[in-house]
C-alpha cells in the first residue's frame, strides 16, 4: 500500500498549471492578436479550445465547463494598439477554482506582458526618440533554491510520507489492540502480572517494526524512483521518521483507550485523522496563508512538524540543528500522548 | 433469480424423470457420496446417510471431523463438491431457497443479533420468513410465556446470560414452524443443570413432529438422541440407535463407544 | 421482508451513539473549519533582504515591499550566505539581492538588475512568491516616471465568485469529500462485522434473496448520505451564506446516484474481507486514491497521462464536478450529461457488483 501511494502521488500530484482551457473572442482577426493567441496556446500552461463567435458564447462554455479560461479582445485590436499605443484585453477566470484562476491570471499577464515588450522594441527601433523617455528597468534574476526543476514531487513526498506513516500507525495499532478488546483476549493479558503498559508496548513493537520497513521503501522509492534526494543527513532521516512513527503509534494507543469497539477505532483513526492530516499539515496548501486560528490548530497536528523537519532535511538538506526544535516538539508529542494513554489505561484497571 | 422460476422446475424434472424419488417412504433427509473439499483437504469425505421425519438425528466427532462442514452443506450454506442430498424434499443443488423456507438453524456460535432487544430479533426473523407483523405480535407473546422471558422482552440480547440466549436462539430457529431444525453444537459452554433444560425443549418440539439435527461432542447428549452417527476423518464410521451402537461396540455408554472408534483417528485437529 | 431488514439496520445504527455522532458533527465540523484552509494564495511569505548598496532607493524599496499583504518582513543580512541561513532555519522563504550600484545604475542607465533567491521545495509556493515579488519591482520602477510606448492594460474579472474568495469554491468539494467518507466508510465494515459476530450465518440460512439483503444494508445509508448532504448545505449556508446557484433538485437527484454507488462499493469490500482491518485497509487506500485523484486538491490537467486515466474512471472526479458546477455555477442539465454519463456507468456498474459478490454459499 505505501508504495502505491508514493508512487502514485509522488508522480501525480502536481499543484503547477499545465493545458489550462481557454477560450477566446476576437472581434477583429488579424495577424499580431492570432501571434499573441499562438503564443498563449503554445506555453505548457495553456491550450487554446475555443474560438468564440460572440461573447456570449464564452459564457456558455463556463457553464458547461469546456473552458477555464476566457480572453476577450478589444474591438480592432491591433489596429488601435498601433495607431494609439494602448489596448486592453479583458480576462474572464473561473472563480470556482481560484487556485487555477490566480496562477492562470499571472502567467497570461507574464505572456501578454512579453507580447508587449517586443512589441515596444518594434517600435523603439522604428523611432528612436522614443527610447529617451522608457521608463527605468529592474531586471531580477530568479534562481530557485533545492529545486531548481520545480517538480511538485520534492514538495509531495515528504507529505505524503508523513500521511501514510500517521494513518497506516495508528489505525494498525488502535485496531488490533481493540480487537483484542472485543474478543476479551487482551483481559487475559492485562491479568496477568505483567504491567498494563509493558503489554501495550509488546503489542505495539510488531507494528513498530512493519512501519519501519514502510518507512525504508518509501525513502528508498522516493530516491530512486521519484528521485528526491536526500540532500541532508540519511541518519536523521531516519531518526526522527522513527520517532514520528513513535508518535504516531502512541496516537494509535490512545486511541485505542478511549474506545471499545473496532469500528469505532477505525473510524477514528481513518476518518476523523484523515482530513486534519490531508489539510492542516501543510502538505497540500501552505499553513501561512489559514486564518491565524487555524494556524494554531495546525500545532496541534504532529505530522505538520515532521513534514516540515523532512522538508528542510531531505530537500533543503539543512543540518540538524536548524531542525532541533521540531525534534523537540515530536519529542514533547510523544511523551504528553503515551503519559495520557498510560493514564487512561490505569483509570480503567 | 430465474433459476427460481420454473425453467428450474423443470430442469429437475428432466433430471429425475426416469429415476426413484429420492427420498424414501418416512425421510426428510437423504444424503449420497455428499463430499466438501477445501482446496486438497477433504473436510467432509463421500457420506451417505438418511434422517427419518420427526426423529432427534445426532451427529458426533472429535472437533474438525467435519460435523459442522456437513451440516452447513445441508443447510445451504455450503456448497457440496460432490454427491447429492434431498432436505425436505427439495434437491440441494437446485433449491436451495426452498430448502431454507422449511428448515431452521441455530449455529455453534451464539448469533443474534447482540445489539438488538429480545423482541426485535424475534420480530427480524419472523419478518424475514414472511410472516405477518400481527402474527408475529401473537406467537412472540406466547414464545415468550413459555421461556419464561416475558420480563426481558425489552432487554438488549448482549446482556442475557448465556444459557438463556441459546433458548432463544433455539426459539428463533424454529419460530416459522420449519420442518428440520438444524442445531449446531447448541449447549457449548453451558453448565449440566442448562443443557438439561435446553434438552427438554427440544424434545418438546420433537413432539409436535419436528426433525432434529444436531451435531455435539458431548457424548451424554448423544444418549437422548433416537439415532446417532459418528464422523472420524470426514467419514461416518457408525450410524444407528445408541442402544445398538453400544451393544455392538460392547461398551457401557456411548463415551465408550466414541472412544473406539475416535481411535482411528489420523487427522490432528 | 424487506422492511424488516431495513428496520433491523436502522435500530443498530440508531443505538450506536458514536456513529450518530459521527454523522451529525463531522460534517459540521469539517464544512465549518476546512474552507478556511484550502488556499494556495500566498500571503506573509516571510522575506530578507540583502541590501549592500544602503541608498535612499534601496531604503524606498523595503518600504514599499513590507507594506504589502504578500510579504513579511523578516529581516536584513549582510550578506548572502547568512541570508540563506534564514532560509535553511526555516525563518524565510525568499531572499532579494539588492546590488551596490543598484541606485547609481537606476539613474545613470535607467536599468538595474536585482536578485531573487526563492525556497523551491514548494514550487508553486517559489512560482507565486517570485512573480508577486516581480510585479511589486515593476511597480516600483515605474515611479521614476517615463512612459511605455506600448501598452495593453490586462482586466481581469472572476466569473461565479466575483469578491475572489477562496473559500467559495472549496465548498461543494468538501461536501463531496465528507459524503464519501460516511458513505464509504461505514458500510464497508456493516458485512464484515455480521461475519465476526456470527450473525451473517444466520441471515444466510433463511430464503432472504441477495437483493433484498443488499437492499436492505444500502438504503439506510443512502439515507445517511442524504443527512449528511442537507446538513453540509445548511451549515455552508448559514456559515457562508451560499445556497447553491443551481437546481437543488438536480444536486439532490445526482447525488443519490452517487450515495447508493459508494455506499455499493464500501460492500463490496466488505463481502470480499473476512475481518475488520481487511476491509478498513482496502476502503482506506480507495477511498485516498479517489479522493487524491479526483482533482478536487490538485488539478487533472497537471497530471500526467496515465494519471489522468486513473482520474477518468474515477466516480469522484465527476461527482465533485458536478457539485462544482451545479453549487457554484448553476449549470443546467444538458451542461452536466458528459459528467452524468460516467457517473450513471458507474452506479450500475457498482450495484449489480454488489449483488453479484454476495455469497451466501460458501
Amino acid at each position: 500500500m505505501p508504495v502505491v501511494m508514493i508512487v502514485l502521488f509522488g508522480f501525480a500530484l502536481s499543484t503547477e498549471l499545465k493545458n489550462v482551457k481557454v477560450g477566446v473572442y476576437t472581434p477583429t482577426d488579424d495577424i499580431f492578436t492570432r501571434k499573441l493567441i499562438d503564443r498563449i496556446g503554445e506555453s505548457e500552461y495553456f491550450t487554446i479550445v475555443f474560438d468564440a463567435p460572440d461573447k456570449e458564447a464564452l459564457d456558455a462554455a463556463f457553464l458547461n465547463n469546456t473552458i477555464e479560461v476566457g480572453m476577450i479582445f478589444q474591438d480592432n485590436f491591433y489596429s488601435t494598439i498601433s495607431h494609439d499605443g494602448r489596448a486592453s484585453v479583458q480576462i474572464l477566470l473561473d472563480g470556482t477554482n481560484m487556485n487555477i484562476a490566480q496562477m492562470a491570471q499571472f502567467y497570461l499577464r507574464n505572456i501578454i506582458g512579453t507580447s508587449v515588450q517586443e512589441l515596444a522594441q518594434e517600435v523603439v527601433m522604428a523611432d528612436p526618440e522614443l527610447s529617451l523617455n522608457l521608463p527605468v528597468e529592474i531586471k531580477p534574476t530568479t534562481s530557485m533554491l533545492y529545486n531548481p526543476q520545480m517538480k511538485s514531487s520534492f514538495n509531495f513526498v515528504p507529505g505524503v510520507m508523513g500521511m501514510i506513516l500517521t494513518l497506516v500507525c495508528s489505525m494498525m495499532t488502535s485496531v488490533s489492540i481493540v480487537r483484542e478488546k472485543e474478543r476479551g483476549t487482551m483481559e487475559v493479558l492485562l491479568v496477568s502480572p505483567v504491567k498494563p503498559f509493558l503489554v501495550i508496548l509488546a503489542k505495539t513493537i510488531p507494528y513498530f517494526v512493519i512501519s519501519a520497513l514502510n518507512l525504508a521503501t518509501t525513502i528508498l522509492l522516493a530516491i530512486y524512483l521519484l528521485q528526491v534526494p536526500v540532500s541532508g543527513s540519511m541518519l536523521w532521516v531516519v531518526m526522527i521518521s522513527l520517532l514520528y512513527i513513535m508518535v504516531s503509534l502512541s496516537l494509535g494507543i490512545l486511541v485505542s483507550t478511549l474506545v471499545s469497539t473496532q469500528q469505532e477505532a477505525i473510524l477514528i483513526s481513518a476518518m476523523v485523522f484523515l482530513m486534519p492530516t490531508l489539510l492542516l499539515s501543510g502538505m497540500l496548501f501552505p499553513i501561512e496563508s489559514m486564518p491565524v486560528i487555524l494556524q494554531y490548530v495546525s500545532y496541534i497536528i504532529p505530522a505538520r512538524w515532521y513534514i516540515d523537519a523532512m522538508k528542510a532535511l531531505m530537500i533543503q538538506g539543512v543540518s540538524v540543528k536548524y531542525c532541533i526544535d521540531l525534534v523537540a516538539i515530536l519529542f514533547a508529542f510523544l511523551v504528553a500522548i503515551t503519559s495520557l494513554s498510560v493514564y487512561k489505561y490505569k483509570d480503567r484497571l | 433469480m430465474i433459476w427460481d422460476g420454473s425453467f428450474r422446475k423443470k430442469i429437475i424434472k428432466y433430471v429425475n424423470s426416469d429415476t426413484e424419488p429420492f427420498l424414501r417412504e418416512g425421510e426428510i433427509i437423504r444424503a449420497e457420496g455428499l463430499t466438501k473439499c477445501f482446496g486438497d483437504f477433504v473436510a467432509v469425505d463421500h457420506i451417505s446417510f438418511s434422517v427419518k421425519k420427526g426423529e432427534i438425528f445426532g451427529f458426533l466427532g472429535a472437533n474438525g471431523a467435519g460435523k459442522t462442514t456437513a451440516m452447513k452443506m445441508l443447510c445451504g450454506l455450503s456448497k457440496p463438491t460432490e454427491g447429492r442430498a434431498e432436505v425436505a424434499g427439495y434437491d440441494l443443488k437446485w433449491e436451495v431457497r426452498k430448502i431454507k423456507r422449511s428448515i431452521g438453524y441455530m449455529s455453534q456460535k451464539f448469533s443474534l443479533y447482540e445489539d438488538l432487544k429480545v423482541w426485535e430479533n424475534i420480530r427480524l426473523f419472523g419478518g424475514i420468513y414472511g410472516l405477518s407483523d400481527k402474527e408475529i405480535q401473537i406467537k412472540t407473546d406466547s414464545l415468550l410465556e413459555r421461556l419464561g422471558l416475558e420480563q426481558q422482552r425489552n432487554m438488549f440480547v448482549r446482556s442475557l446470560p448465556l444459557g438463556w440466549k441459546q433458548k432463544l436462539a433455539f426459539s428463533v430457529a424454529i419460530f416459522h414452524e420449519p420442518q428440520i431444525v438444524f442445531l449446531d453444537e447448541p449447549t457449548g459452554g453451558v453448565d449440566p443443570a442448562t443443557r438439561r433444560g435446553f434438552w427438554e425443549m427440544i424434545y418438546d418440539a420433537a413432539e409436535w413432529g419436528l426433525t432434529v439435527f444436531v451435531t455435539t461432542h458431548y457424548m451424554d447428549e448423544a444418549e437422548y438422541c433416537d439415532r446417532v452417527s459418528i464422523m472420524v476423518d470426514g467419514r461416518i464410521e457408525a450410524l444407528d440407535a445408541p442402544s445398538a451402537l453400544k451393544s455392538k461396540y460392547n461398551a457401557a455408554n456411548m463415551d465408550q463407544v466414541f472412544h473406539t472408534l475416535a481411535r482411528k483417528a489420523k487427522r490432528d485437529e | 421482508m424487506i422492511k424488516y431488514l431495513i428496520e433491523k439496520e436502522f435500530k443498530q445504527l440508531w443505538r450506536n451513539k458514536f456513529i450518530i455522532s459521527l454523522i451529525i458533527i463531522l460534517p459540521c465540523l469539517v464544512m465549518l473549519v476546512f474552507p478556511w484552509t484550502t488556499t494556495m494564495e500566498i500571503k506573509n511569505l516571510n522575506i530578507t533582504v540583502v541590501d549592500y548598496d544602503r541608498s535612499p532607493v534601496s531604503a524606498q524599496l523595503l518600504n514599499k515591499l513590507s507594506s504589502t499583504e504578500y510579504f513579511n518582513f523578516t529581516g536584513l543580512a549582510s550578506n548572502y550566505s547568512e541570508a540563506l541561513q534564514h532560509i535553511e532555519s526555516g525563518r524565510s522563504d525568499i531572499v532579494l539581492e539588492i546590488p551596490a550600484s543598484f541606485e547609481t545604475d537606476l539613474t545613470n542607465s535607467r536599468s538595474s538588475s536585482i536578485m531573487i533567491a526563492a525556497n523551491a521545495v514548494n514550487e508553486t509556493k517559489a512560482n507565486l512568491g517570485t512573480s508577486y515579488l516581480t510585479a511589486i519591482l515593476a511597480d516600483f520602477a515605474s515611479q521614476f516616471g517615463g512612459e511605455v510606448p506600448v501598452n495593453i492594460s490586462v482586466e481581469s474579472s472572476y466569473r461565479f465568485n466575483s469578491t475572489m474568495d477562496y473559500k467559495i469554491p472549496m465548498i461543494p468539494s468538501l461536501i463531496v469529500l465528507i459524503i464519501t467518507l460516511i458513505v464509504g466508510f461505514l458500510p464497508s465494515m456493516n458485512i464484515v462485522i455480521e461475519k465476526e459476530n456470527g450473525t451473517i450465518e444466520q441471515i444466510n440460512v433463511t430464503p432472504v434473496p441477495k437483493y433484498s439483503f443488499i437492499l436492505g444494508k444500502l438504503i439506510p445509508y443512502w439515507i445517511i448520505g442524504v443527512v449528511v448532504l442537507t446538513l453540509s448545505l445548511v451549515v455552508s449556508y448559514l456559515m457562508y451564506s451560499l445556497p447553491p446557484q443551481g437546481s437543488l433538485i438536480l444536486l439532490y437527484g445526482i447525488s443519490i446516484f452517487y450515495i447508493l454507488g459508494i455506499s455499493a462499493l464500501g460492500l463490496i469490500i466488505s463481502n470480499y474481507s473476512t475481518i475488520m482491518q481487511q476491509a478498513m485497509f482496502t476502503i482506506f487506500f480507495v477511498i485516498i486514491i479517489f479522493i487524491l485523484m479526483s482533482g478536487i486538491l490538485t488539478p487533472i490537467s497537471s497530471m500526467p497521462q496515465w494519471a489522468q486515466s486513473i482520474a477518468s474512471v474515477n466516480p469522484l472526479t465527476y461527482f465533485s464536478e458536478i457539485m462544482r458546477m451545479i453549487y457554484l455555477k448553476g449549470s443546467s442539465f444538458p451542461d452536466l450529461i458528459p459528467y452524468i454519463k460516467p457517473l450513471f456507468v458507474f452506479f450500475v456498474f457498482i450495484i449489480t457488483w454488489a449483488i453479484l459478490s454476495y455469497k451466501k454459499r460458501g
